[in-house]
C-alpha cells in the first residue's frame, strides 16, 4: 500500500499505468465478500451519508471519485469507528485517506479495515479525477477489497466512476451541485450474483444545496435489489463548531432506518469530527460512534 | 401325522387379530348431543340461521359512556333488564352491540322495556341504526333510519326503514360485527325505556358441535383417527376424544386431534366420547365433516400398564437423575412390549432394568427426538410376561412436567405400518409428574454457539447451532433468533413458541428465500418476547466459502 501511495505522487501517466497494474496484479479470487459496512467517515456519517455531491473533504472522494478534481489543497483524514456497541466482541473499523491536487487533477488514496476478533475486511483504493469543464468533473477509483477468517479468504477488485456537475447559483445565495456515481463495477464472471441473484454494482444520484453557510444534501442509491435514501444537513453552531444531522433508510427484504447526528470542529489546519448513528430497526444492537481527524495541507 | 403337522405349524408363529376400523359415511350413529349442527347431503355442517334467531342474545351491549347495559339478555324486566333514560333528553344517546365477529345482518328489532309496556309513551320516536365491520370499527354504515316512529317495537323490516338493498332494490344483508342504535328524536315530556336490542341475520351459525359415543364392547387400543372434512378459509373444525369414565377431563382440557393422530387418552379403553366443534368467522361458509374412521386394535400391547417417576422433585435447570418405573401386566393374548416412549422430556445416559436384571446397551436402542421432546426406546427382546421396567436417566427441566409413557410392539407395527402406541396410566400409588424446585433463573441465559463459522456444503461446518436456556416465564411466548448482515438487513428469522426450557436453532447460512448469503460477518440476536417479558442476547458469526 505504501508503494502504491508513493507511486501516486509520480508523474501522472506513469502513476496511472503502474497503479492500475499493481491493482490488477493483486489476483482476485472467486468469492465476493459482503462488505456491508460502509466506508463512511465521521463527517459524512453525521450527514446521513449524503455525501456524493460534497466537495471540500477527503471523505467526499470516498463517495464520489470526481470530488477530488475540485480539491484545492492537500488533505488527509482518518476515522475510527465503533459499530453496534451492543454486540459483544467489539466491531471496529479504521479508515483513512488523502487527496493530493496536481496540475492535471486530484489523486486520491484510501484504505479501510473492518474487523472483529479473527474476521477482517480490508479495502485499498486509489483514484484520480479531473475537471473536464468549468462545471463538470469526472473521476474514477480502483479498489481492491479482501476479507479473511482463519483459512478462508478472498480478494476482489472493482471500479467506481463518478461525475460532478456544478449547477451553479440557483438563487443569489444558494449554490447547487449534482453528483452521479456508479460503484462496484466489476467482472460479472466473479459476480456474487451467482449466489445472491444481485449484481454488486450500485448507482447513486445525489444533489447538494448550499444556502449561505448551511449545507443540505440528499441522495438515492440503488443496486443489489436494494434502495437507500440518504439526507443530511450541516449548519454552523458557534465559532468553528458545526452541527450535523441526517438520516438514511435502506430498503431491502427488511428496512434499516438510521438517524445520525454529529459535530465538527476546526482548529487551525486540523478538523475534528464526531458522529453518532442509531438504527431504529436495530436499536437493541446499540449505537455506532465515529471519530475522525482531518489535516489540511497548504 | 396330519395333526402333528398342524400342531407344529401352530407352535412358534405369532398370530393376532387384525386391527379393526369403525367408520361412518352415513348417519347411523345419532349424536348424543347436537348444537346448531345438521346432517345434510351426507355430511355434518353448521345449521343456517333461522329468520327468528336473535344473534345478539348473550353478547355485549354498551351505551355511549362505555357502560354495559342489559339490552342483550333476552329479558325486559322492570329496572334490572332494561335501560331507562331518566330524562326526556335522549337525543344522540346510542348503544353498541358487539356480535363477537362479523355476521350477515338482515334486521334489527328494539323491544321496549317493561316500564314502557306500563307507560306506552316511553318508546323510541326517531332512530338511526348503523353497523361497523370488524376491521374498521370507526366506519359506520347505515342500516335503517326513521325520524318519525310511533310504535312500541322498533322493527327495521316491518316498518320498512331497512336501507341496505341489492342491485335490484331488494333488502339484503350487511356484514358487520357492531350494531349501533342512536336515538335521533325526543319527546319533550317523555322518557325512553329500552328492553332489548335484537339482531337477526342470515348465513350459518357461528359455532356448533356434536357429540357421539364409540363403543368397542371390549378394552381396545385405539389407533389412528382419520376424518374427511372440508374446512374453507375462515372456518375451523376440531375433533376431540376422551375415554368414558377413564379420562376425567373437561372438554376444554381435552386437546384437539390432528389428522391421523393417535388417541392420547388412557388405554386400553372400551368406550370413547367424541366431540366435534364447528366454527365459522365467515357468515356464508361452514366446515363440513364427511367421514370419520377410527382404527382400533382388539389385541393389546399389554393388558394393563401403570407408570410413575422417582423422585418427584428435581432442582430447576440442573441435570438430575431420575427413575421412570413401568409396571406392566402382559397377558398371553397380548402383543408384548418392545417399544417404550416417554413424552415431554429427553433422557440421557439411560440404563434399563427389567425385573431387576440390567440390560446391556446391545439389548436396546435409544432415539431422542429434540423437536418433539420425547425419548423412545426399542427393546431387542419383547416382554411377554408381567414385568417391572425401570428406566434410569438424566434429564433437565425448567417447569413442572408430566411425563407420560406409551408402549408399542414391533409385530403390530410391521403389520399395520405404524406403531399403535398404547397409552399408559399413572400409578395410583405414585405420580408421573416431575416438579421443579428452586428460584427461576435469568429469562435468557448466555448462548452456546456450536462454532463461529458456517461453510455451506462442507462436511462439518455446514451450519451453526445456537443453544440457550429460557427460564422465568409462565406462559408460552415467542422465542426467536434473527440474523442480520452488517448493513442492518435481516437475512433470516427462526422462531418457535414455548415456555421455559432449552432451545436450539440451527442456521445453515441461507436467507429467507433459501439462498446462501454472501460470505462475511453476520450479527444475530436471540429474542424472548411476550407475556410482559423481554430478553435479548447478541453475537456474531461468519459465513465463509
Amino acid at each position: 500500500m505504501v508503494v502504491v501511495g508513493v507511486l501516486a505522487l509520480w508523474p501522472i501517466s506513469k502513476n496511472i499505468v503502474v497503479s492500475v497494474a499493481l491493482c490488477i496484479g493483486l489476483k482476485p479470487l472467486v468469492a465476493f465478500a459482503a462488505f456491508e459496512v460502509e466506508h463512511w467517515g465521521a463527517h459524512s456519517a453525521a450527514m446521513g451519508g449524503a455525501f456524493s455531491a460534497h466537495v471540500g473533504t477527503v471523505e467526499g472522494s470516498w463517495f464520489n471519485p470526481a470530488v477530488a478534481a475540485a480539491m484545492q489543497v492537500k488533505m488527509f483524514t482518518s476515522t475510527h469507528v465503533q459499530l453496534f456497541k451492543g454486540v459483544p466482541g467489539g466491531l471496529k473499523q479504521n479508515s483513512g485517506g488523502g487527496v493530493v491536487p496536481t496540475k492535471y487533477g486530484g489523486a486520491t488514496l484510501s484504505f479501510a479495515r473492518f474487523g472483529e476478533r479473527e474476521y477482517s475486511e480490508q479495502i485499498f483504493a486509489m483514484g484520480f479525477a479531473r475537471k473536464m469543464h468549468q462545471r463538470f468533473s469526472l473521476g474514477f477509483q480502483l479498489g481492491n477489497a479482501g476479507w479473511e477468517f482463519g483459512d478462508w479468504g478472498a480478494r476482489d477488485w472493482s471500479l467506481s466512476l463518478g461525475g460532478l456537475y456544478e449547477v451553479g447559483w440557483i438563487t443569489p445565495h444558494t449554490f447547487a451541485r449534482i453528483g452521479l456515481v456508479a460503484r462496484g463495477l466489476g467482472s460479472t464472471t466473479r459476480d456474487s450474483g451467482r449466489l445472491t441473484g444481485h449484481r454488486p454494482s450500485r448507482y447513486v444520484f445525489a444533489f447538494e444545496l448550499r444556502p449561505e453557510k448551511q449545507i443540505f444534501a440528499a441522495e438515492v442509491e440503488t443496486g443489489r435489489g436494494e434502495w437507500e435514501l440518504r439526507a443530511g444537513c450541516e449548519t454552523p453552531l458557534v465559532g468553528d463548531w458545526n452541527l450535523r444531522f441526517g438520516g438514511n433508510v435502506l430498503f431491502a427484504e427488511t428496512l434499516n432506518r438510521t438517524a445520525n447526528v454529529g459535530l465538527g470542529y476546526t482548529w487551525n489546519l486540523i478538523r475534528f469530527d464526531y458522529a453518532y448513528s442509531h438504527s431504529y430497526d436495530l436499536s437493541s444492537f446499540g449505537a455506532t460512534h465515529r471519530i475522525g481527524i482531518g489535516l489540511f495541507g497548504s | 401325522m396330519i395333526g402333528l403337522a398342524i400342531l407344529m405349524l401352530g407352535i412358534g408363529s405369532e398370530s393376532y387379530a387384525e386391527m379393526k376400523r369403525w367408520e361412518w359415511d352415513d348417519e347411523p350413529y345419532l349424536p348424543s348431543t347436537r348444537r346448531d349442527v345438521v346432517w345434510i347431503n351426507g355430511a355434518y355442517k353448521l345449521a343456517e340461521l333461522s329468520e327468528e334467531e336473535n344473534i345478539a342474545l348473550g353478547n355485549t351491549a354498551k351505551d355511549d359512556f362505555g357502560l354495559r347495559v342489559p339490552l342483550t339478555d333476552g329479558k325486559i324486566d322492570l329496572i334490572v333488564s332494561e335501560w331507562i333514560s331518566n330524562s326526556p333528553n335522549v337525543f344522540g344517546r346510542n348503544f353498541v352491540v358487539d356480535l363477537g365477529q362479523n355476521r350477515a345482518i338482515t334486521k334489527v328489532r328494539v323491544i321496549p322495556g317493561q316500564t314502557a309496556l306500563n307507560q306506552p309513551e316511553y318508546f323510541v320516536r326517531g332512530y338511526r341504526i348503523e353497523a361497523a365491520h370488524e376491521n374498521s370499527r370507526d366506519v359506520w354504515r347505515l342500516l335503517a333510519e326513521q325520524t318519525k316512529h310511533f310504535n312500541l317495537v322498533l322493527d327495521t323490516q316491518a316498518d320498512s326503514s331497512w336501507k341496505v338493498t341489492d342491485d335490484v332494490g331488494l333488502s339484503t344483508y350487511r356484514e358487520a360485527r357492531y350494531v349501533r342504535l342512536t336515538i335521533t328524536r325526543q319527546d319533550r315530556s317523555n322518557w325512553v325505556a329500552l328492553g332489548d336490542i335484537e339482531v337477526y341475520g342470515t348465513g350459518y351459525h357461528a359455532h356448533g358441535d356434536l357429540q357421539f359415543d364409540f363403543g368397542a364392547k371390549q378394552p381396545v387400543n385405539i389407533g389412528r383417527i382419520v376424518w374427511e372434512a372440508d374446512v374453507p378459509d375462515g372456518t375451523d373444525l376440531r375433533m376431540k376424544a376422551k375415554g368414558v369414565s377413564v379420562d376425567n377431563l373437561d372438554w376444554a382440557e381435552v386437546p384437539s386431534l390432528a389428522q391421523r393422530d393417535q388417541y392420547t387418552g388412557v388405554e386400553p379403553v372400551e368406550d370413547l366420547e367424541f366431540k366435534v366443534e364447528f366454527e365459522t368467522k365467515a357468515a356464508f361458509s361452514t366446515p363440513r365433516l364427511d367421514k370419520l374412521k377410527i382404527d382400533y386394535d382388539p389385541t393389546l400391547v399389554a393388558s394393563y400398564v401403570i407408570c410413575h417417576i422417582e423422585p418427584n422433585k428435581i432442582q430447576r435447570k440442573e441435570i438430575a437423575e431420575v427413575k421412570y418405573i413401568i409396571d406392566a401386566m402382559v397377558g398371553s393374548d397380548d402383543y408384548g412390549i418392545d417399544w417404550i416412549e416417554i413424552k415431554n422430556s429427553i433422557f440421557e445416559d439411560i440404563g434399563i432394568e427389567i425385573d431387576g436384571m440390567m440390560l446391556t446397551s446391545a439389548e436396546y436402542e435409544i432415539m431422542a427426538d429434540v423437536d418433539l421432546n420425547r425419548t423412545r426406546i426399542e427393546l431387542l427382546s419383547t416382554i411377554r410376561q408381567d414385568s417391572r421396567i425401570e428406566i434410569t436417566g438424566k434429564t433437565r427441566l425448567f417447569v413442572d412436567t408430566e411425563l407420560r409413557a406409551s408402549v408399542g410392539n414391533r409385530v403390530q407395527a410391521e403389520r399395520d405400518g405404524y406403531i399403535n402406541w398404547q397409552n399408559t396410566t399413572e400409578n395410583p400409588l405414585g405420580s408421573w409428574d416431575l416438579q421443579v424446585v428452586g428460584a427461576p433463573g435469568d429469562l435468557l441465559s448466555s448462548i452456546r454457539q456450536s462454532g463461529s463459522v458456517i461453510s455451506p456444503g462442507s462436511a462439518d461446518e455446514s451450519s451453526i447451532s445456537f443453544e440457550f436456556d429460557v427460564d422465568n416465564i409462565s406462559s408460552a411466548t415467542e422465542i426467536s433468533i434473527e440474523i442480520y448482515s452488517m448493513n442492518g438487513i435481516r437475512v433470516k428469522r427462526l422462531s418457535e413458541f414455548g415456555t421455559a426450557g432449552v432451545y436450539r436453532f440451527d442456521w445453515d447460512g441461507s436467507s429467507e428465500s433459501e439462498k446462501i448469503v454472501p460470505p462475511g460477518l453476520y450479527m444475530y440476536q436471540v429474542v424472548v418476547e411476550g407475556a410482559g417479558v423481554s430478553g435479548r442476547r447478541r453475537g456474531t458469526c461468519v459465513v465463509a466459502y
